[in-house]
């Protein structure tokens, strides 16, 4: 049996990033991933937004942090990953998202978030055609940005490896005994383990329920058009049964965007829904009505595993070395740098770097008092 | 001298002249078009076959599939691409090529979005057909004839699929699928017959773009998006042409076989003057027969084996007139400029496929047409099934084979799905078997025998191999001409007995492949008559020919004595050539020298095909190398492969060359995944998506 210092369960957003942190710290690590490849689960659904534009403490903190990395992952590993510094503008079209907006400034300026409220005119000169009739302002963080989510994944993947990191394919973990992960393969000594299965089910290997439920988003992506804007444009307000609607345009002009369902879509296939393509390209067209004529080329879906509160789970099981990096809410990529480095630290240091009032956030039993308000 | 590009005097369609002539502007350029013509045919009449440059590299764009399937024919209309060989030119309509991506700043082309959107309509039917080809037709036919509520659905102006390409007569049984009939009238008996049922519903202009997990499917009508919820489903889409790649192959003037017969047979534009064909199926065979009947020179065929895979009568009836098939040769290269292709160099190749050295051979062609095989499309069928939906597949979507076999294919299918809802439909054993004989590949290949030269006048048939076909067998007013085999039309075909001369049999060969032999008082001197369907300049009274034999090797001459045609005769020609006695039944045709053949010449080794220069994401402008580059690194799936190079992003989704990029894993020792299918199956303009404001 071969040992490990660390065996982490899943390769995708987050269990990528950990074998990043944790074989960057000599750590002797092993993945397992039940697909043929890694990052095959929501990693390559997801459309590459990176903001530490939130509402939650802990989630503008880790995400500061993952912009640090990505940020900088070219100069320091050498690989592209696309990343762009387009900045979020959340614009408001109605009094209510105004305030919503502009309440969260206080706490997101308390936690050091670079963002401020612009005026239309300036939302003009970011995003040239978005649609000015109501157009009130917004929000404008300039230090988030984008990557492409399937570069990212590749760097992670290929520095691990560079770091002796071991990953195995197809190989379904069956149960953690003890110091021991059984495979369907074979048996593994873990000093530490780290879950991180994303949005598959992991009930049977902790033995406890993690609250976490599937939603479905979907996305589609356009053929290329000429550039013509680099923000990240969220629209939060609420229209035909359905909540936020986000969108960018990448590096090969194309644009890409989600429409959050409302009420939420719990759904156990992540086939496409009929309504999607019409309900997103009717809020995409009134935004910029100048892309009538673009044509979409794709369409997808993911799933979000929810918690109830929007912030995710990064916490250790009491008495045991197993580390809980679950609950991503749609937000794996962007918060997986940031997540496990944290990770790193709890295992090889025994505590976080984050403070312990932003880790009460994110425990597994916690009290879900307050909510993430920009989900 | 302004050139002209569309097709005249063709011996067997009917100029479309008469249609409305209409001015567009191509770059600024006044040209004209036939009304309702669509823009890349339009475009290759004026002459042009470069429609724009990739906007990565700035390679010449042109057409490929004629056929909505990739984007490579795109033009600016209205400031965004849209595809030209699905839209149709409009009398004043400004076009421009398509050199770099479409700007959003101008505000041309921005309807503004007022008002609230109209709900998308849900339209409900017991079945549902997509696509309309003969075997779509053929189910539609029999569920109508069934009362049963269907909705026929097909991406073109008018259903008849590629038998609207098809110029030529049909093989396989005159009772029961149009055997000796040409596929253009073939498409017009189906159509009308089609009308008859009030309950089917035929939408045209309406390509299914995407299946849903409520089991519904996504339509782009032109009059605007619906859903369509059906309780069956049958899939009748046919097939895509697969491709070869090699250095060059991503330029303008290589295409496939199909995409230049929609241009030639559909829409009678000539776009070529020197064609050269990869690929010896009956797709590359009776493509060369095409040309020539539209008065282009045919170069060359190549065909990687060592044979043919087509009926032989196909390809021994362009050997006949002088076409040049090149067997165990493939092509290695193609070569021009910034207006597309100028020559093709083939070489000789081992028994793996693999070009052997020093044997490239040159020749100039303005064309080169891809026709190496097609392949089902069924990326609908797959999402659909895993959906959950009841669906059958027939035709080529099934099963590639010949239209006449589709033809079949679709009443069983039809009737199938009549039973499945709860109709009393009975599908005949004898369905089933004929459709099996009509799928089967071409059979035993008898010894080339002569009937009794002593009988004055008598047909010689030079029919040798066992394909299904029965049509000279039933035309005979004496019963003198019976298949071998009396149980199964896969027999050939013998005469014995009583001849008059009538010639029926010799105009309803659909092979060419009987001549009528009648020997003079002496017995040295006998006349020929030999069915000829190119055009008339090439025949005249007095010339003289080169007669060939059944194989295409020239036997001696002969001089026309008379020419004979009638309405009757389906725009066949009976040419009379008088001859030598005892060349006389060996002499299966003669040679049309205008329309064949070229100079080959030495052409140097391919330096950098080792290099992988070809492309094989023709969207993305991926190139082997690059593939090959990217395995090295590490890469071991498609998926990876798509994350480091984007292969099969671009707008075909990987229809081009996801096949090709599994070859080449495969041969590194990968086992490549399958690719995940999503919609959408066609790019599909936001505003249609969004439905119509009220």
């Amino acid at each position: 049996m071969k040992n490990y210092d660390a065996v982490i369960i899943g390769a995708g957003s987050i269990g990528l990033a950990c074998a990043w942190a944790l074989s960057e710290k000599k750590l002797k690590v092993l993945v397992l991933e039940k697909k043929h490849s890694f990052g095959q689960g929501q990693n390559k659904a997801a459309i590459g937004g990176i903001r530490a534009t939130h509402s939650q403490p802990s989630k503008i903190t880790l995400c500061m942090e993952s912009i640090k990395i990505f940020s900088s992952w070219q100069e320091n590993y050498g690989d592209n990953i696309d990343w762009v510094r387009g900045g979020y503008l959340y614009p408001a079209y109605s009094a209510h998202t105004e305030n919503t907006l502009k309440g969260l400034l206080q706490i997101q300026h308390e936690n050091r978030l670079d963002i401020s409220w612009i005026e239309p005119d300036e939302i003009k000169s970011l995003v040239p055609h978005l649609q000015s009739h109501h157009l009130r302002g917004g929000t404008f963080s300039p230090r988030d940005g984008r990557l492409s989510p399937l570069l990212a994944a590749q760097a992670l993947y290929r520095q691990s490896r560079k770091q002796n990191a071991e990953f195995r394919f197809n190989e379904q973990v069956l149960r953690i005994e003890g110091e021991n992960v059984i495979t369907d393969k074979g048996t593994y000594g873990a000093k530490a383990v780290v879950l991180s299965t994303g949005a598959s089910d992991s009930r049977d290997l902790l033995g406890i329920e993690l609250n976490i439920l599937k939603e479905r988003h979907e996305a589609a992506i356009t053929e290329p058009v000429g550039k013509f804007f680099d923000a990240m444009v969220v629209d939060i307000e609420e229209r035909e049964n359905a909540g936020s609607f986000y969108f960018y345009q990448n590096k090969e002009g194309q644009i890409i965007f989600c429409l959050s369902p409302e009420p939420p879509v719990i759904a156990s296939t992540n086939d496409c829904s009929s309504s999607f393509l019409t309900s997103a390209a009717r809020r995409l067209l009134r935004l910029l009505p100048n892309l009538a004529n673009l044509k979409v080329r794709r369409s997808w879906c993911g799933f979000y595993p929810m918690t109830p509160d929007g912030v995710p789970f990064m916490d250790k099981l009491p008495d045991k070395e197993i580390y809980i990096a679950m609950g991503m809410c749609g937000q794996g990529l962007m918060l997986g740098p940031g997540i496990a480095l944290n990770i790193a630290e709890m295992i090889t240091d025994g505590k976080p770097l984050l403070e312990k009032n932003l880790m009460k956030e994110l425990k597994i039993c916690r009290s879900y008092r307050s909510e993430e308000a920009l989900k | 001298m302004m050139k002209n590009f569309r097709v005249k005097n063709h011996p067997v369609l009917e100029e479309k002249d008469e249609r409305e002539k209409i001015t567009f502007f191509f770059d600024n350029k006044k040209m004209e078009a036939l009304k309702g013509e669509v823009l890349s045919s339009a475009l290759f009449a004026n002459g042009i076959r470069v429609f724009g440059h990739h906007h990565k590299d700035g390679s010449p764009q042109g057409i490929f599939c004629a056929n909505g399937q990739c984007a490579q024919c795109n033009v600016i209309v209205d400031n965004f691409p849209v595809k030209a060989c699905m839209t149709a030119a409009e009398e004043g309509m400004h076009v421009f090529s398509c050199d770099r991506l479409p700007n959003p700043d101008s505000e041309n082309g921005s309807p503004e979005i007022q008002g609230a959107f109209a709900p998308i309509p849900l339209e409900t039917c017991q079945v549902f057909i997509i696509g309309g080809g003969p075997s779509g037709i053929s189910a539609a036919i029999e569920l109508g004839k069934l009362g049963i509520d269907t909705i026929l659905t097909d991406d073109k102006h008018e259903p008849g699929g590629k038998l609207l390409l098809q110029s030529h007569q049909f093989f396989g049984s005159q009772a029961d699928c149009f055997a000796g009939t040409r596929g253009i009238e073939i498409a017009k008996i189906m159509n009308k017959e089609l009308l008859r049922y009030g309950c089917v519903k035929v939408w045209k202009n309406a390509p299914v773009v995407a299946v849903f997990e409520d089991r519904t499917f996504g339509v782009a009508t032109k009059e605007g998006y619906r859903l369509v919820k059906p309780q069956k489903t049958i899939i009748a889409a046919g097939a895509r042409e697969k491709s070869v790649v090699f250095p060059g192959w991503d330029m303008p003037g290589v295409y496939g076989a199909g995409a230049f017969q929609t241009l030639l047979n559909r829409d009678l534009i000539k776009p070529s003057e020197r064609l050269f064909i990869a690929g010896g199926g009956n797709v590359g065979l009776i493509t060369a027969y095409h040309a020539m009947q539209a008065g282009i020179t045919v170069c060359g065929l190549t065909e990687i084996m060592d044979k043919t895979g087509g009926y032989l009568v196909h390809s021994l009836k362009i050997k006949r007139l002088g076409v040049p098939i090149y067997l165990n040769h493939t092509i290695v290269r193609c070569d021009g400029d910034e207006k597309g292709v100028q020559s093709v160099t083939i070489a000789k190749v081992d028994g793996k496929g693999n070009p052997l050295q020093d044997t490239q051979k040159r020749i100039a062609a303005d064309t080169v047409l891809l026709a190496v095989g097609l392949s089902p499309v069924e990326e609908l069928m797959v999402q659909a099934k895993h959906m959950g939906m009841d669906i059958d597949a027939c035709g080529d979507a099934q099963e590639i084979a010949e239209a006449s076999a589709a033809i079949f294919s679709g009443k069983i299918t039809g009737l199938k799905t009549a039973k499945k809802l709860g109709f009393q439909a009975e599908i005949p054993g004898e369905f089933t078997e004929k459709c099996s004989i009509l799928k089967s590949r071409p059979g035993k290949v008898h010894p080339v025998s002569y009937p009794d030269s002593s009988s004055k006048i008598h047909p010689v048939i030079h029919c040798f191999e066992e394909i299904p076909c029965n049509p000279c067998s039933t035309v005979c007013p004496h019963k003198s001409i019976r298949l071998e085999k009396e149980h199964t039309i896969m027999s050939v075909p013998g005469f014995s007995g009583k001849c008059s001369g009538c010639g029926q049999c010799v105009l309803i060969c659909p092979g060419l492949a009987i001549t009528l032999v009648e020997y003079g008082d002496e017995g040295e001197e006998a006349k020929v008559t030999v069915p000829y369907e190119l055009q008339d300049e090439f025949i005249y009274e007095g010339k003289i020919l080169e007669l060939t034999d059944v194989e295409g090797n020239v036997i001696g001459n002969g001089k026309i004595e008379k020419i004979k045609r009638h309405k009757s005769f389906d725009k066949r020609t009976l040419v009379t050539i008088a001859a030598d006695g005892k060349i006389a039944q060996r002499a299966a045709g003669f040679t049309v020298k205008e329309l064949t053949g070229g100079t080959l010449t030495e052409a140097e080794a391919c330096g950098d095909s080792a290099a992988d220069s070809e492309i094989i994401c023709k969207c993305e402008r991926v190139t082997a190398g690059e593939i090959k580059e990217a395995i090295r690194k590490g890469a071991e799936s498609l998926s990876e492969i798509k994350t480091v190079l984007r292969c099969t992003m671009g707008a075909c989704a990987g229809k081009t060359c996801s096949l090709q990029i599994s070859r080449i894993l495969k041969k590194e020792g990968f086992e490549p995944e399958q690719i995940s299918l999503r919609p959408l199956e066609m790019e599909t303009a936001l505003s249609l998506l969004a439905g119509r404001t009220l």
